[in-house]
């Protein structure tokens, strides 16, 4: 850890004000470390959630640093600090429910791809505005989801999942093979409904992959480019779809329309497994 | 309280109940303090239902109101060549009901089956709830992983008789690797090998992840530990008739004796080379002369009884494999279900062919329910712990022309499942088609069990082979299967939630349901009558010690008396349960009235 940044695992570190700086050169672990700081966990806990280094995780809080991005707990004057203080209490802890794919996390692929997947996933990951002016919505990212307001949240899915650093760099990367990242980002889901037990990236998901069902290939389906298709490729990207798209991920939930067309997914997902399992042979 | 839920094991011959509580599995111990229920039922004379040991102490000398290995006949229809076995050896009597389906006696009423098993899972029920302390409705309860979709339905339709919210049916050995994969997070291929007491089931997992992937399952619904009852007890008639000229079979009371003798035998001979079996006054020979039958069976005699039987799960277990892909070196463990698995033969052959020694502590009785009460948690919960792929254990599909049988859904296909063929009219201007849908392995329709018949009508008349009907099977993740018909031309559908001619309508299920529910509760209202009329005389006794071994003023021993009269009256005509109840409560205070002032 760097000495010249004065910090040890206890730092604390808050977000600041993100409007009129210059995010573009964020990489995809400062855009997490961005978001896991939330002026109560400290780097050391922060270091225990994510798969990297220290020395990587101390290098993205310096950077953000530099940039203005973060501020350290004494220095705090960051706007999310002092939007939290205004809010009533439970609103404010950010207690990260895991969200439903978050198991990805402790699966075996430790790698910084792997993690990037959980992002988009992740209904926290909705605080990532990057070009937004707004505070970050902070309440937002700690409430479950079903009770989140639709219109703002919706839109936020949407702006999220339509920055391209979200879609080329990281969420989709693993979840769609890189030739629809395209027609993802221009994708228009209408059936986003924040009252159901569903979060709403997921939702957005499971629509477009729904709707397009019928003209997706088998290794499209289950996110593989067409020279991935090995035995070991194949299991693993079946597995992360069984874990997104398994019924049992939602028994009895109330999920609404996206109930049968979760369980028309998984069906379409094993029946491209059986076909790929043989090709790969 | 929506906090727990059960898994249950509902076995042929053992039942067995178990819950998540702190995380952990427990296996829940019965009123009469062991771990498993027989899975027996009987009705007394008064007509009070005995369930588990308490039915089958009583077996002997009750065998014709005794029903037992209801399981081996639930879901079949009354001329299934097993059912028509088991017609003329069962002691109790089955009858046809009236949807083609079996109906058993007991006391000059007919039950029919799923009730049977919801008089067993009632009892598990109640016992879970007073060991939690709260009421428990959601449970999953564990099937043979060969039982077909009539099966399973009658089972679930058991369970709603039970008052209970199915959240699904699983297969048992699919639960024992659910038991024993949640020890560890190892990824591994194993092999539950299930030896129970009516059926055998073989299936081969991947545990990789936290996700149970079955590969393969495959089994045999009438092999089990009541077949190897079964060759003891020809066995012995053999021998008593070449003794005695004496043919038991036709004597229930002695065949009951026998079958319980022939079971207690095969477990000793589990543990030791030799056992005895004695069954004093069992019969009376032609001229009226008392016999016994005193017989030594030593555990080789009990293994050449019984080798076919074992080599016959080997022969299943090697067609599992095969259905995997897999040879006996990609299996990592060989996990040993039900009670018969503790036979030595038996182990010794799943060693030889695995070439492994099989996991141990693993209770083989309590495994499948704890697995079961895992998965109940995680579905209610949500702990993302774990994810099941369960696979279809039969061919599925309908019959075409020509009698035979078309498969829609291959066996082993993962679960929720769908697929779809079109299929085309074989008449000219044929107008309806006849669909019959077939759960089976043979290739011939008529060897394959009819799952349901439906007619597809309003098809325009065209010359044959012109105009195509779409069918989609629909398998859910119970297993349950779901046919829909469409006619490409018009876009008509048919859509078939297969409701199995043998099975009970929803009506009846719900008239069931409400009688089960009133018996329990008139059966607890019973029970409090007996409690409080206990303490009542408890009381009454008390008052009448004191009475007359202390010295009372007269006020006190008038007030006193008159209480004692009316307590009297109220236990010597025990209807009104809150009249016992005041009684109990006027002499509590009486004895408080007397320690005080005639101290």
């Amino acid at each position: 850890m760097s000495g010249s940044l004065q910090m040890d695992v206890q730092t604390i570190a808050n977000r600041g004000e993100l409007s009129g700086l210059d995010l573009s050169k964020l990489t995809s672990l400062d855009w997490i470390v961005l978001d896991l700081s939330d002026g109560r966990r400290s780097f050391g806990e922060i270091a225990g959630m994510l798969p990297v280094s220290g020395e990587e995780l101390s290098q993205s809080y310096s950077h953000l640093r530099e940039l203005g991005a973060l501020h350290w707990g004494s220095e705090s004057s960051g706007r999310a600090a002092r939007l939290r203080d205004l809010m009533p209490d439970g609103m404010a802890t950010q207690e990260r429910r895991p969200s439903s794919f978050a198991s990805d996390r402790s699966s075996a692929g430790q790698t910084q791809r792997n993690w990037a997947t959980n992002r988009m996933f992740d209904e926290a990951g909705v605080g990532l505005r990057p070009q937004s002016a707004r505070p970050l919505p902070e309440a937002h990212a700690s409430a479950p989801v079903s009770s989140v307001s639709s219109v703002s949240s919706v839109s936020s899915v949407l702006s999220v999942l339509r920055t391209p650093r979200d879609v080329e760099d990281s969420a989709c990367g693993q979840y769609l093979p890189r030739h629809l990242f395209e027609d993802f980002r221009s994708f228009e889901p209408k059936l986003l409904d924040a009252s159901l037990e569903l979060p709403l990236d997921v939702q957005m998901f499971a629509e477009y992959i729904y709707e397009h069902l019928s003209v997706l290939t088998a290794a499209e389906l289950l996110g593989l480019e067409e020279d991935e298709i090995t035995h070991v490729l194949v299991k693993q990207a079946y597995m992360m779809r069984t874990r997104q798209f398994h019924p049992d991920r939602y028994f009895r939930k109330n999920i609404g329309v996206f109930a049968p067309r979760i369980a028309a997914i998984f069906k379409a997902v094993t029946g491209a497994f059986a076909s790929l399992q043989t090709k790969a042979r | 309280m929506a906090d727990y839920a059960l898994g249950i094991d509902l076995g042929t011959t053992n039942s067995c109940v178990s819950i998540v509580e702190n995380g952990k599995p427990f296996i829940i111990a019965n009123k009469t303090g062991y771990k498993t229920t027989p899975s027996i039922v009987a009705i007394a004379e008064s007509g009070k239902r005995l369930i588990g040991q308490l039915a089958k102490r009583q077996a002997i000398t009750n065998a014709a109101n005794t029903v037992f290995s209801t399981k081996r006949l639930i879901g079949r229809s009354i001329d299934d060549p097993e059912v028509q076995e088991c017609m003329n050896t069962f002691p109790f009597e089955i009858v046809e009901g009236p949807h083609h389906d079996i109906r058993v006696k007991m006391r000059d009423k007919l039950y029919s089956l799923p009730e049977i098993s919801a008089m067993i899972l009632s009892e598990l029920r109640q016992v879970a709830e007073e060991y939690i302390g709260a009421d428990i409705r959601q449970a999953i309860i564990t099937v043979p992983a060969y039982f077909n979709d009539a099966q399973r339905q009658a089972t679930i339709d058991a369970g709603r008789i039970a008052g209970l919210d199915v959240m699904r049916i699983i297969n048992e050995p699919t639960a024992a690797a659910i038991a024993y994969g949640a020890q560890s997070n190892k990824s591994q291929t194993i092999a539950v090998f299930d030896l129970g007491g009516g059926t055998f089931d073989i299936s081969i997992l991947s545990i990789e992840d936290g996700i149970f992937n079955v590969l393969s399952t495959t089994g045999d619904t009438f092999l089990g530990g009541e077949d190897f009852d079964n060759r003891i007890i020809e066995h012995l008639v053999l021998n008593f008739a070449r003794e005695h000229d004496v043919d038991l079979r036709e004597d229930p009371m002695a065949m009951q004796r026998l079958k319980m003798e022939a079971e207690k035998a095969k477990c000793a001979l589990s543990e030791l080379t030799t056992t005895e079996i004695n069954l004093p006054f069992i019969q009376n020979s032609s001229d009226g002369v008392a016999l016994h039958l005193n017989a030594t069976l030593t555990r080789d005699e009990f293994e050449n009884l019984v080798i076919d039987l074992i080599k016959r799960t080997l022969k299943i277990c090697q067609i599992a494999l095969m259905d995997a892909n897999v040879t006996q070196d990609d299996i990592d463990e060989v996990v040993l279900v039900g009670g018969m698995t503790r036979m030595p033969l038996v182990q010794e052959a799943v060693t030889q062919f695995f070439r492994k020694q099989p996991a141990k502590n693993i209770n083989p009785d309590e495994v499948v329910a704890m697995g079961a009460a895992i998965q109940a948690d995680e579905l209610l919960h949500q702990g993302q712990k774990h994810i099941l792929l369960d696979v279809t254990p039969l061919d599925l599909g309908i019959a075409i022309h020509g009698g035979k049988f078309h498969v829609i859904i291959n066996k082993n296909t993962t679960i929720p499942c769908s697929n779809t063929t079109v299929f085309t009219t074989s008449f000219d201007n044929q107008t309806s088609l006849r669909i019959v849908v077939l759960q089976g392995e043979h290739t011939q329709a008529a060897d394959n069990q009819v799952l349901a018949e439906f007619t597809f009508s309003g098809i325009r008349p065209a010359p044959a082979g012109t105009v195509d009907v779409e069918i989609t099977f629909d398998v859910d993740a119970d297993g349950i299967v779901n046919v829909i018909a469409r006619d490409l031309e018009t876009r008509q559908e048919h859509v078939v939630s297969i409701e199995r001619s043998s099975n009970l309508t929803d009506d009846e299920i719900k008239r069931m349901a409400q009688e089960n529910a009133d018996y329990l509760v008139s059966e607890k209202q019973g029970e409090q009558m007996r409690n409080s009329l206990a303490q009542l005389r408890l009381n009454m006794e008390k008052v009448q010690k004191l009475m007359s071994s202390r010295d009372i003023p007269d006020a006190l021993a008038g007030y006193v008396t008159a209480q004692l009269v009316r307590a009297s009256d109220a236990s010597s005509e025990p209807k009104d349960l809150h009249r016992v109840e005041v009684a109990v409560k006027d002499l509590d205070k009486a004895i408080r009235l007397i320690e005080e002032t005639a101290g």
